[in-house]
């Protein structure tokens, strides 16, 4: 681990995100959502598919623009690019979007060359670290399309962590992980959250996730935040919506796909 | 109707602003000439021997044509003119720049609409790393020095074409030097100027477009097909067009 030994230590970003509004043509898919999220701290966002993580993440990433209600980092106008250049923010995509034709080593090299960051011995050298953390030894030569699902997941993230950033978001870090990868995958938000002290945003489905490692949860549904509290609660939570995401009941005799078409009929 | 030139103009607009900030992002490849270096030798080798193939081929046409013409008459010996002039002016710089649109264009598109739609441009984003830093400026820069190459390579093959032809079909029977040198009485200066000119216009041209297009960008495989042709499409219409007011602008000041 010494890559998190070394680890520089990060002025963590605080991120207020105000009565965030988005809709796409007809669809609303942020309908004011308000949060906060505390410097250092880990975040959870969780919700079922569709709901509108992803595209709350990337108005916090400054890829989208509110239509109402803002996103702050540090106070600043999320939407702004200028933001993104006084406060280091980085995202994890969820398919890792890794340049497909640029090797792993030159994936990771990118910002630190491009920004002259570093010299090419100290790149290496973080390169080096940042692989191992990851148990990636060894992956430098190879492009994207030579690795599995899992090895992308992971280098996407070790690409993020090159930057250095001081607010980290995670799309979907664990899904498409087996078990104990993802388990893995959550044990390392934790450690480099722990170890650099950056803030962290993660969207997931993935409870065991939220449970483990979050500082606090929100439950995103329908555009809105149901839930915002700790992983604790949101498991006692006795709202029937938390609990209906939480454990869902497979129920083969008056399946969902009939309650909704009946639902939608009356 | 309005629609229409709604989508024009916002796609113009996209394009000037993409290219000021790609002219502004040249001098980073400084940083990293490497980048620029592979696209010049891409560019040079997937279009230099279709060019000289297919220059070869109208030139002799050329050569064919007027010969033909020109036998009732009795003044075959003028092909060198002829020939020599259009491929100066007119088809080097043209069959160059859609050949440039067929083998660099398309494939332009295809890699920037693929990184679009497989979100490494927003990646590229939230690095605050330009897009027209590693994609558009190398690729200007490398399309603006090979391309007076190709533009020439191209004339000569033309030329070359129509002299073997004008030499070797029986009812033409016009000597290399007699074809030389009308050629070289005929072609000036300011006509392999404006061939070069002509040619260099083309090809910056036709990679802005093509950049622009595969930046704009969205949604699955099919859109990167669909941008893919609109490239093609755009950038003929825009060669075919444009070679017009060219031609006269180039015509009156050179």
């Amino acid at each position: 681990m010494s890559a998190l030994e070394n680890s520089v230590r990060l002025v963590p970003v605080r991120v207020d995100v105000e009565n965030l509004k988005k809709s796409f043509g007809d669809k609303v898919v942020l309908a004011g959502v308000s949060f906060s999220v505390k410097p250092g701290e880990i975040y959870a966002i969780m919700g079922p598919s569709g709901s509108g993580k992803s595209v709350l993440l990337r108005h916090i990433i400054g890829l989208l623009a509110p239509d109402s209600g803002r996103v702050l980092i540090e106070g600043a106008d999320a939407s702004d690019p200028e933001t993104h250049r006084r406060f280091v923010t980085a995202i994890v995509f969820q398919d890792g979007a890794l340049f497909n034709s640029m090797s792993v080593y030159e994936n990771l090299a990118l910002y630190p060359r491009e920004h002259r960051i570093a010299d090419r011995k100290t790149i290496d050298a973080r390169i080096r670290d940042v692989l191992a953390l990851l148990s990636l030894q060894g992956a430098e030569k190879l492009m994207p399309s030579e690795l599995s699902g899992g090895m992308k997941k992971r280098v996407a993230v070790a690409r993020a962590l090159m930057m250095q950033p001081q607010l980290l978001l995670y799309d979907e870090p664990t899904s498409e992980l087996d078990p104990e990868l993802g388990a893995a995958t959550a044990e390392l938000i934790a450690a480099v959250s722990a170890a650099t002290g950056l803030t962290s945003i993660v969207v997931t489905h993935d409870r065991e996730l939220a449970r483990g490692i979050a500082g606090r949860v929100a439950l995103l549904k329908n555009g809105r935040i149901a839930y915002e509290g700790t992983p604790a609660g949101l498991e006692s939570s006795p709202e029937a919506e938390v609990q209906a995401f939480l454990h869902p009941t497979i129920d083969i005799s008056n399946p969902r796909f009939r309650r909704n078409a009946q639902a939608e009929n009356e | 109707m309005i629609q229409f030139f709604k989508n024009f103009l916002e796609v113009t607009g996209f394009t000037l602003v993409m290219t000021v900030r790609a002219i502004r992002e040249i001098p980073a490849i400084r940083i990293r000439p490497v980048r620029l270096v592979d696209q010049c030798l891409f560019m040079g080798n997937a279009t230099v021997g279709l060019v000289i193939l297919l220059s070869f081929a109208i030139g002799a046409v050329l050569a064919l044509q007027t010969g033909y013409s020109m036998r009732d008459l009795g003044v075959t010996e003028y092909i060198g003119s002829i020939v020599g002039l259009s491929m100066v002016r007119e088809l080097g710089p043209v069959m160059t720049a859609i050949l440039v649109v067929g083998r660099i264009g398309s494939a332009t598109t295809a890699e920037i609409s693929s990184m679009r739609v497989y979100r490494e441009i927003d990646a590229l984003q939230t690095m605050n790393i330009p897009p027209e830093r590693l994609l558009v400026a190398p690729r200007l820069l490398a399309i603006a020095l090979i391309m007076p190459f190709l533009t020439l390579i191209s004339i000569v093959a033309g030329w070359a074409g129509g002299a073997v032809v004008a030499a070797n079909v029986s009812w033409i029977h016009l000597s290399q030097m007699a074809y030389f040198e009308k050629l070289v009485h005929f072609v000036n200066n300011s006509a392999v100027w404006q061939g070069v000119i002509k040619g260099e216009f083309f090809g910056i041209s036709v990679i802005l477009i093509c950049c622009a297009i595969g930046l704009r960008a969205s949604g699955g495989p099919r859109q990167i097909g669909e941008a893919v042709t609109k490239a093609v499409v755009v950038s003929i219409i825009f060669i075919l067009f444009t070679d017009y007011f060219v031609t006269d602008v180039l015509l009156s000041i050179l």
